[in-house]
């Protein structure tokens, strides 16, 4: 993968850690989602049955399809912030699929950041939902 | 259920690609990897909002750090992301470097079977 880095990018140094970075701030993205999504399952749990639809429906609208300058305004915007969306911008702009090979640190340190507060309010709501759940 | 998103994915990018009528080249590739990504963390998502409702009497009655479950689902679906995602992004550089990536694809292959 080294050696495959070093013909696309002048830096191979780069490509491999900007992937890196991404694989783990992924990983906290999906842990700290998971936990968020379970509290608010317990609460909404009927959440189940729209959740594969409207995720679909994002799917769609994300930069994974819609991208380039043609893209109107409005769904530019939500694309910034909508988490999934950003995640998969991040991962393109590690392995350089639609341009130059960008170091995802901000995503990186967002999913820390979001991670280390979801991790604190699942510790103090977990139980307290067990009980009314 | 974990190789589920690989499967989504494709249909996804099947059901996609002929709508637009792109290729089925480099572009098909990068639109299946954020295809992959987005897949698994609707996975994860979409399993984690069932985990009350699967686990409610557990949880009411045993002393255990629950968030732990959570984790250890998502480290197996992670795992499978991660296989294929390697897989893909070697393909993309591969494409990046050769006109016909499965000549390199199974160059490889064919040297990593004879050593």
């Amino acid at each position: 993968m080294f050696l495959l880095f070093t013909e696309q990018t002048s830096n191979p140094f780069e490509g491999i850690l900007g992937l890196f970075v991404f694989l783990l701030g992924s990983y906290l993205l999906l842990l700290a989602l998971a936990w968020l999504f379970s509290l608010i399952g317990a609460v909404v749990p009927d959440l189940v049955l729209a959740l594969p639809a409207l995720l679909t429906l994002l799917l769609a609208l994300s930069p994974v399809f819609q991208f380039g300058s043609s893209v109107p305004t409005a769904l530019q915007i939500f694309n910034e912030i909508n988490p999934l969306s950003i995640a998969v911008d991040s991962f393109y702009g590690a392995v350089g699929a639609r341009g130059e090979v960008e170091i995802p640190w901000l995503f990186a340190g967002g999913c820390l950041i979001f991670f280390f507060v979801v991790r604190v309010g699942v510790r103090k709501i977990y139980r307290e939902l067990a009980k009314i759940a | 259920m974990v190789v589920w998103p690989f499967v989504q994915a494709g249909g996804f990018l099947l059901a996609f690609s002929i709508i637009r009528g792109g290729g089925f080249g480099q572009s098909l590739l990068v639109t299946y990897l954020g295809v992959l990504v987005w897949s698994t963390s609707a996975l994860v998502i979409t399993a984690s909002a069932a985990f009350f409702a699967k686990n409610a009497e557990l949880i009411r009655h045993l002393v255990f750090p629950f968030h732990l479950i959570v984790a250890t689902e998502v480290n197996v679906k992670y795992l499978f992301f991660l296989v294929q995602a390697v897989v893909g992004v070697v393909f993309l550089l591969f494409t990046e470097q050769t006109s016909n990536p499965f000549e390199g694809i199974l160059g490889l292959f064919v040297f990593l079977l004879g050593s």
